[in-house]
């Protein structure tokens, strides 16, 4: 036989060429507008609150504790079932039996399902900021910063469940933050730092914690980290035998 | 030294206490091999571990030299089209086949995909969802997909199963193709005279275990002593029948609703004769499958005679 180049795209490549068939596929799914619907959930009792003629620090905290429960369901409905659903619509194989290393699919994957996530909530953020007539730059930088990583870790946290738990990721995600992570979170001891949502309202500078940012920033870069970790494991020894 | 496209050795492989191949030890250094066996006998999973899906439970498997289920390397030179007809619905095929070139480092992704599509046949469809679809027609995007990197060895997990005759030559003449083009195609199916158009080496696969290797023509006498069964779903069955009954390759024929069984002795004839019918009395003609349980009996008679 004929020896010829064979081809390879590079780490990078690989990660773009994935995120580029996930935003294709996002953006002619339902998905993505039920995100969207509710990404700006959060605005409806500030709304209700500015009616209310209540005061301004109140409503934007109101508005951070809101929209710190919905990016988890906003991230969770866009990274959970990334993995899971190539295995349940048998699209796998296309992906896997290509020449890119498997925490690529990952990467592209949480990519494009974390950057869609952190724009609509900051949409949300920019026009719950108008509405509540907060306009400090510092203020409004720091929350969109702490949703940001909320989100790329709530993705990463929600990607991995479903990849544990391929049969029902959304759900499984879905509870595990309801459950889980808002019941640590609002406990009144040093556990509540293993909450995403308590560590995002401590980073947007509101709740107990909101002077100690570096170790909310530490511990969401640690679930990050930890959470990745057990994916990648899976992923790279997992075997796709789905089918006859 | 001649590289081998597929090397196995010992390979096994389990899911759990059911055995789902055992002890093959098969190597192909070139041209087209059909994979034959019945449903559930094992190509599948055979397949699945030389393109890397699977990882053996036992011996090894290697593709140009390398383990395809950790290197890169080896599944830059492999094309696989699954046995299923899922695909990305919600993608043009032209997005589908972009992606897939994409991922597999292709310089100009978009030209290479375009071409693939026209070599296929399929350049007045590039522009439409995959959803849009027949099922024929979901299995050349896919074969696009296999070309599309020109890799060395194309794996086709029963590529014609399903799909009316028209189609069904199609892709036969586009594995020919393949086959012309200098890569190795390793191409499975349960219905023997499908893969008797494409090629003449075979390997048998039975019950996980390889039964027979090497020329088609070993078997075939033993196969022609067993019917071939071909369902036809059409809108008149017993007036298709009473149109074909005069045949002398036909043996026998059933009936169900809506379908006909029938049995035949020459099933390229049949095939021929049951199209043609159908168009000369107009008989709307749905689908042709093959049941194909003569393999099965043959196989069982082959490993009753071995035990």
């Amino acid at each position: 036989m004929s020896q010829k180049t064979a081809y390879a795209p590079s780490s990078v490549g690989a990660v773009m060429a994935i995120a580029q068939l996930t935003l294709t596929r996002f953006l002619r799914s339902k998905v993505i507008f039920v995100a969207g619907i509710l990404a700006m959930l959060p605005l409806i009792p500030l709304l209700v609150a500015t009616n209310q003629d209540t005061e301004i620090a109140e409503n934007w905290r109101g508005l951070i504790g809101v929209s710190a429960l919905v990016q988890l369901l906003v991230a969770s409905l866009l990274t959970a079932p990334v993995i899971a659903e190539e295995i349940d619509d048998k699209t796998y194989a296309y992906l896997w039996s290509r020449p890119i290393p498997r925490w690529s699919i990952l990467a592209g994957k949480l990519l494009v399902g974390s950057l869609v996530a952190i724009v609509m909530i900051g949409i949300s953020l920019g026009l719950g900021s108008k509405i509540a007539n907060v306009s400090d730059v510092a203020t409004i930088a720091k929350a969109v910063g702490g949703m940001a990583l909320g989100v790329i870790a709530t993705g990463c946290i929600a990607s991995a469940l479903g990849t544990l738990l391929p049969k029902h990721p959304l759900a499984v995600s879905v509870s595990y933050f309801l459950v889980l992570d808002f019941g640590i979170g609002v406990m009144p001891f040093a556990a509540a730092r293993m909450s995403v949502m308590h560590n995002v309202i401590a980073i947007s500078g509101v709740g107990p914690d909101a002077n100690t940012i570096v170790t909310s920033i530490l511990w969401l870069v640690g679930l990050s980290v930890f959470w990745t970790t057990i994916t990648l494991r899976r992923l790279v020894r997992k075997e796709l035998s789905t089918g006859s | 030294m001649s590289e081998l496209a597929i090397e196995a050795d010992g390979l096994s492989k389990w899911y759990g206490p059911v055995l789902g191949v055992s002890e093959i030890s098969w190597s192909v250094g070139g041209g087209v091999v059909g994979l034959l066996g019945p449903n559930g006998a094992g190509k599948s999973t055979f397949m699945k571990m030389v393109v890397g899906l699977m990882r053996p439970s036992r011996g090894t498997i290697k593709i140009f030299g390398d383990d395809p289920f950790t290197s890169t390397k080896a599944r830059s030179r492999i094309a696989y089209a699954p046995e299923h007809e899922m695909v990305y619905g919600e993608l043009l095929a032209i997005e589908f086949v972009t992606s897939m070139a994409q991922l597999s480092g292709v310089p100009k992704p978009r030209q290479a995909a375009e071409k693939a599509l026209v070599e296929m046949g399929l350049e007045k469809s590039m522009g439409r969802m995959l959803k849009e679809f027949s099922k024929g027609m979901r299995q050349r995007a896919k074969l696009a997909t296999c070309i599309v990197h020109n890799p060395d060895l194309v794996v086709l997990d029963e590529p014609l199963t399903g799909i009316d005759p028209l189609e069904r030559r199609r892709i036969v003449e586009r594995v020919r193709q393949m086959a012309k083009d200098g890569k190795t195609v390793l191409i499975s199916s349960h219905v023997l005279h499908e893969v008797e158009a494409i090629t003449e080496e075979i390997m048998v696969i039975y019950r996980g275990q390889v039964l027979a290797e090497g020329n088609l023509r070993k078997i075939r006498t033993l196969v022609d002593k067993h019917p071939h069964r071909i369902r036809v779903e059409c809108g008149e069955p017993r007036g298709l029948a009473k149109a074909m009954a005069s045949a002398e390759h036909i043996v026998n024929m059933e009936f169900g609703k809506g379908h006909l069984i029938v049995e035949t002795k020459s099933p390229n004839l049949c095939y021929d004769l049951i199209t043609t019918t159908c168009l000369d009395h107009k008989i709307s003609l749905r689908s042709l499958s093959s049941p194909d349980n003569n393999l099965g009996a043959l196989f069982d008679t082959l490993t009753g005679d071995r035990a």
